[in-house]
Formats: structure tokens, C-alpha cells, sequence
């Protein structure tokens, strides 16, 4: 969770889903399976026993889009920007990015406790339309938040 | 501001989960899966054990009593195909499903769909193994390595096998890359690589073997394929094939296989004998050393299989010395986990029984093995009830030992009930006993000269082969003493607190409550 804290008008909090792999690390990885499977695919093709190969190469590339979903997830994250009197609630998800908008004056945070297993649910909303944040949270972390993003409302 | 108790609709999927069939069929739980997995493993470790049990019945006595030999190959290769591929590697799967998640504060499988779908090919592919009975000409008698050119003349039940193998091979796939990328990406923050529990780790090389060799096992199955119905000739002489290729292609899959199947075992008797001598585990980082060197090597010694086949000295002292060396890094993990119980304040629950037993007789069939990794000696016991001994001192005695002790350790945390140690403790000793009374004999009987995969033989053999039957049914009639403690665990008992075990310290203990919640670690614990 990083937090930008300029100014008492302004707030900006980003939370990065958890990737405990560096994209090297994870390259580093990759490329040495696929160096082995490909190398005892060729080595037995070279022998005779050739069919092998292709069933070496779909694995190879069920492996590489599994390695690629993970890639497009690890940049995923949700920022709650407070700037003037707009509150813009952003989601980064698998390189799309959707974005909301809310009028400082009328928005409220929501806790809730019915999320899977007890865990508590945040959600911002206003004029009927609602979104959930802090997917990337731990609940402590979801209630500090909320609180700081009531502080702020409120105080404007 | 106040905090309010508001609903939506839109996230109903996350707090409620389906009842009944349906949740079962479409369930993205690892919790759900994992169970799925292990009730599967069981099901078809009872059909493999009744198929031996068979072996056992027509063995108890010389001549023949009660099948056809042919009859009597096709229960061996089937109790084979069946134990390897339907009972112990989707057994671990379980485990891994259950607990990779828990051990490195998940939230669950990094590919939740894939995960139920590796799951549900497995129903149709035991399906077809066990249709294969049925069809004309039987189920294939060809042995579960489906040597050629015998593969390649038998009947219908050999291409249900194969198509049962692909399958199951397809499951295998899915499952290790779910593995991989689940312990790469999901670890929680602070669980650095050399911190993880070592059953996470050896999962994680595990999963790397299966990658590695599991295309070599759909190729030569395929090879087998053609050459039945689409006038290949890979493996067949008559048309210019070698059937030693098969073998060398076999067994190149076959013995990493074998330790696909032994090292998750090494990484669960890795957290249970910690946390029973209360002090941490002896060299932790040469553990995963010894089991990276360990897979290593398992690629260059399948021709061990073969001494006999025909090779040139010089590849016979090549993969006889490079066998022998196995036994270094095993030899590495025994010394640590002697290590680690030296001076502990032990106790001797069942799940700290079993792996003291798995320790005891797992270590006698690594010895085995040994004796069987020099070529001359190899000559003498090749396919005699010597390496039927061996290689079951080291699948029952360590693999499934390992797993009725991880099963044990962890069933607190999966019910959230206690099992009856009485229970757990008479399985453990009637399992000890019987499999000792079954399988210690072969090695005499191997060593007087007794081939395996007979239906008949001489009259010499006929003290212990009645003494291995007898043993046989006993170490099967304990299996339903398991069955029973499980099924007691599951109804109810003493409630399990948050971590039964004094010296158990991986995050399902640390941070979650018994039963664990069936969402886990939404948001990842940070490790310190």
C-alpha cells in the first residue's frame, strides 16, 4: 500500500495486488523449464521417438500463457484519489483500467463485514451507484483507510 | 460516518458458495478440490488394492487356482496403472491442493478453473481403466511400464489405457503449472524462497519434474498408438522398429516419475517430524539442495531399468555410478531428519509414527536399491520378486505412509475435529506389521530366484508366498481402520484448537482457526 499525502485537500492511496516474483525471477524461471522440456524433446526426436516434440511444445505454450496471465495480473492494482472535490476510484485490471468518479460532497465509505470468511468489505458510493476497493487490503489496512477517507470527506 | 451493513448483490458469489452435487462439480475451492482429490486417490487406491489383493489369492498357494493367466497379468499391470497414476500422484495433488495455498498464505490457486478442471479429467480416465476389464480381450496384461512389442499386439483394453494415460497425463500437466505458479506468485510478503515450508518446495520440484518428463510419457504412448492401428513402426522389429527404444523412452519418464511420487512424501514427513520433536528441521537449506539434487539426477539413470536389455560397459558403470550417487543427497535428507529428532523433546502421535516407520522402511528400499543400482547384481534380480519388494518398501513404506501421516497431521486442521488416536495408532501398527509380513518375504523369494508377474511356481516358493498373502490381507483389512478414523474425524470428536501440535509453525497453524475457513488468506498474512 503506498500513500501520497500532499496536501489536507488532496490523498492519493495505490494497492498493488501481492506478486511475490520478480518479472526476471519469473523470466529466469520460465525460460529454464522451457529450456529443459524443449532440449529433452529434441534430444528424444533425434533418437527416433519425435512425437515428443509436439506434445512438448503445447505444453510449452499452456506454460507460457499461464506465465503471461500471471504477467498481465502482476501490475494490477486500485488507487483511491481525493483531488479537489472528486474522489476517483481506479481499478487496473489486467491492463485495462476502469475509473470512477464521485462528488466529494456526497460520497460515503462503507465497511462492511459480510466479505468471505468475516473479512470486511469496502466499498465507496454515491447517488445509488456503489464500488468495492481494497481488494488488495488486509482488513486492518481496509479499516485504517476507511477511516482516513471518512476523516477527509468530512472535513472538506 | 458510520460504518454500515450494506449488501450487494453483485458479491453474493463471494460469500455463498453452492450445496449439494453442483458444488462439487463446479467448485474453484482449493479446499473443495483438495478434497476431491484425496476421496478420488482413496477410491482408487481400495479398486488397486483389491486388484492385489487378487495377485495375492491366486498366489497364496502354487498352481492355479482362481484366474487365468492371463486374467492374472492384467491384474498386476492394472493394479500397477491404477496405484501409480490413480492413487498416489492424485493423492499428492490433494495435499497440494489443500495445503500450498494454506503454507504460503494464499488465497487460493493462482488458476482456480483449471484447478477443477485438472480434477474432473481424472473421474473419466479411471473410468476407462476399469472399463478396460470389460472389453473384448480384457484389460491390458502388458505390465505398467506397457513394454512393446507387447503393447503393441494386445487388444482393445490397450488403447482404453493409453487414452486413460493421456488423460491423466493432461490433469498432471494442469495441476504442475498450477503448482508453479501458485508458490512463484502468490507467496505471502516476507515468505522469501528459502523461507517457504519444504513441502511447498518439494512441490514446487516436483512439479517441475512432471513439466519436464510428463510429454515424454504422451509421446511414447502415442508411438504405441500408431504403431497399433496407423502402421507406424516405431517399436516394431518386423518393420524396421526397436523395441528397446520404448524402454529407454519408458523409463526416461519413469524414474523421475518414481520420485515425483516420493518427494512431496519427503516434504510432508519434513514438517511432521519437526513439529513432534519440537525443534526446527536440520538443515533446512540442505534439504532443498539434497531434493533439487535428487531430481537432478533422476534424468540421468533410467537405463538402470535396462542393464539387461544390452549395453556397452561403458554405459553400464555410467548409470550405475550415476544411481549410486542418488544416494547421497537421500543419504543427506535420512542424517537431517535423525538430525532434527537427535535431542527433541519427541512425542509419538500417529502422525509422528508414521513417519518414523516411513523413515525405518523407506530407508531399507532406498538400501534396496542400491543393491539393485550395481549391474552384476541387477542381472542376478532383475524382474524377480526382489525388486517387487524394493520398489514397494519404497511407494507404500515411504510414499503412502507419508501420506497416511500427512493425513493425520493435517486432518485437525481440515475438519477441525481431533481423530481417535486408538484409531490412528492401530492403523499405524497393523499397517507396519502387515506390510512387513508382505513384502519383507519377496526379498528372499526374489533372491532364490522367484520371477515376478507369474501366476504359477515351484513348489520352493511356497512358505512365503503363502506368508505374503496373508500379510496382503491383513495390510488391506487395515486400510478400513483408516477409512474408519477419517470417517469418525469428518462426523465429529474433540474439537481441534487453532494448532494442535506444540511444534507445528507453518501459517495454516500460526494464523488460521481449525477448520480452516473455506476462504483463506483473502488478503496475504506478511511473514516475518
Amino acid at each position: 500500500m503506498e500513500r501520497v499525502d500532499e496536501f489536507a485537500t488532496s490523498y492519493h492511496l495505490v494497492a498493488r495486488r501481492n506478486d511475490s516474483m520478480s518479472p526476471r525471477g519469473r523470466r529466469v524461471f520460465l525460460l529454464s523449464i522451457l529450456g529443459v522440456s524443449l532440449a529433452v524433446a529434441v534430444f528424444w526426436s533425434v533418437q527416433g521417438a519425435w512425437y515428443i516434440l509436439p506434445f512438448a511444445l503445447i505444453e510449452m505454450a499452456v506454460l507460457f500463457a499461464a506465465f503471461k496471465i500471471v504477467e498481465w495480473h502482476a501490475g494490477d492494482y486500485e488507487s483511491v484519489s481525493i483531488d479537489g472535490d472528486r474522489v476517483l476510484v481506479e481499478r487496473h485490471d489486467r491492463g485495462r483500467t476502469t475509473r470512477h468518479s464521485f462528488d466529494r460532497h456526497w460520497a460515503q465509505v462503507i465497511v462492511s463485514h459480510e466479505g468471505p470468511g468475516g473479512r470486511c468489505d469496502l466499498r465507496m458510493r454515491s447517488h445509488g451507484r456503489e464500488v468495492r476497493f481494497g481488494e488488495f487490503l488486509t482488513d486492518q489496512q481496509r479499516l485504517q483507510v476507511a477511516d482516513e477517507l471518512r476523516r477527509r470527506l468530512k472535513n472538506y | 460516518m458510520e460504518a454500515v451493513h450494506g449488501h450487494d448483490h453483485a458479491h453474493d458469489h463471494d460469500h455463498h458458495h453452492p450445496t449439494g452435487v453442483t458444488r462439487w462439480l463446479t467448485t474453484t475451492n482449493h479446499k473443495d478440490i483438495g478434497t476431491m482429490y484425496l476421496w478420488f486417490s482413496f477410491a482408487m487406491f481400495i479398486s488397486g488394492g483389491l486388484l492385489a489383493l487378487g495377485i495375492r489369492a491366486e498366489l497364496f498357494q502354487p498352481g492355479l487356482q482362481l484366474w487365468r493367466p492371463e486374467f492374472f497379468n492384467q491384474l498386476t499391470t492394472m493394479h500397477g496403472l491404477m496405484m501409480v497414476f490413480g492413487a498416489i500422484m492424485p493423492a499428492f495433488v490433494g495435499f497440494a491442493n489443500w495445503q500450498i495455498p494454506l503454507m504460503i498464505g494464499a488465497s487460493d490457486m493462482a488458476f482456480a478453473r483449471m484447478n477443477n478442471f485438472s480434477f474432473w479429467l481424472l473421474p473419466p480416465a479411471a473410468l476407462l481403466l476399469m472399463a478396460s476389464f470389460l472389453v473384448p480381450g480384457g484389460a491390458t496384461g502388458a505390465g505398467w511400464t506397457l513394454y512393446a512389442p507387447l503393447s503393441v499386439q494386445q487388444g482393445m483394453g490397450m488403447d482404453l489405457a493409453i487414452f486413460a494415460i493421456h488423460i491423466m497425463g493432461a490433469s498432471s500437466i494442469m495441476g504442475s503449472i498450477n503448482i508453479i505458479t501458485t508458490i512463484l506468485n502468490m507467496r505471502a510478503p516476507g515468505m522469501t524462497l528459502m523461507k517457504m515450508p519444504l513441502f511447498v518446495w518439494t512441490w514446487l520440484i516436483t512439479a517441475y519434474l512432471l513439466i519436464a518428463v510428463m510429454p515424454v510419457l504422451a509421446g511414447a504412448v502415442t508411438m504405441l498408438l500408431t504403431d497399433r492401428h496407423f502402421g507406424t513402426n516405431f517399436f516394431n522389429a518386423a518393420g524396421g522398429g526397436d523395441p528397446v527404444l520404448y524402454q529407454h523412452v519408458f523409463w526416461f519418464f519413469g524414474h523421475p516419475e518414481v520420485y515425483i511420487m516420493i518427494l512431496p512424501a519427503f516434504g510432508i514427513v519434513s514438517q511432521i517430524i519437526p513439529a513432534f520433536a519440537r525443534k526446527p528441521l536440520f538443515g533446512y537449506s540442505s534439504m532443498v539442495y539434497a531434493t533439487a539434487s535428487i531430481a537432478i539426477l533422476s534424468f540421468i539413470v533410467w537405463a538402470h531399468h535396462m542393464f539387461v536389455t544390452g549395453m556397452p560397459a561403458a554405459g553400464q558403470l555410467f548409470f550405475m555410478y550415476a544411481t549410486m550417487l542418488i544416494a547421497v543427497p537421500t543419504g543427506v535428507k535420512v542424517f537431517n531428519w535423525v538430525a532434527t529428532m537427535w535431542k527433541g523433546s519427541m512425542t509419538f502421535e500417529t502422525p509422528m509414527l508414521f513417519s518414523v516407520g516411513f523413515l525405518f522402511v523407506f530407508t531399507m528400499g532406498g538400501f534396496t536399491g542400491l543393491i539393485l543400482a550395481v549391474t552384476p547384481v541387477d542381472i542376478q534380480l532383475q524382474d524377480t520378486y526382489y525388486v517387487v519388494a524394493h520398489f514397494h518398501y519404497v511407494l507404500v513404506a515411504g510414499s503412502l505412509f507419508a501420506l497416511f501421516a500427512g493425513t493425520y497431521f493435517w486432518l485437525p486442521k481440515w475438519t477441525g475435529n481431533m481423530y481417535s488416536e486408538t484409531l490412528g495408532k492401530l492403523h499405524f501398527w497393523c499397517s507396519m506389521i502387515f506390510f512387513n509380513i508382505t513384502f519383507f518375504v519377496m526379498h528372499f523369494l526374489g533372491l532364490a530366484g522367484m520371477p515376478r508377474r507369474i501366476p504359477d511356481y515351484s513348489q520352493q516358493f511356497a512358505d512365503f508366498n503363502m506368508i505374503a498373502s496373508i500379510g496382503a490381507f491383513g495390510f488391506g483389512l487395515s486400510q478400513l481402520i483408516f477409512l474408519a478414523a477419517v470417517v469418525k474425524c469428518i462426523r465429529g470428536g474433540e474439537k481441534a484448537p487453532a494448532n494442535p501440535w506444540e511444534g507445528a509453525d507453518t501459517l495454516e497453524w500460526t494464523h488460521l482457526p481449525s477448520p480452516a475457513p473455506y476462504h483463506s488468506f483473502e488478503t496475504p498474512p506478511v511473514v516475518k
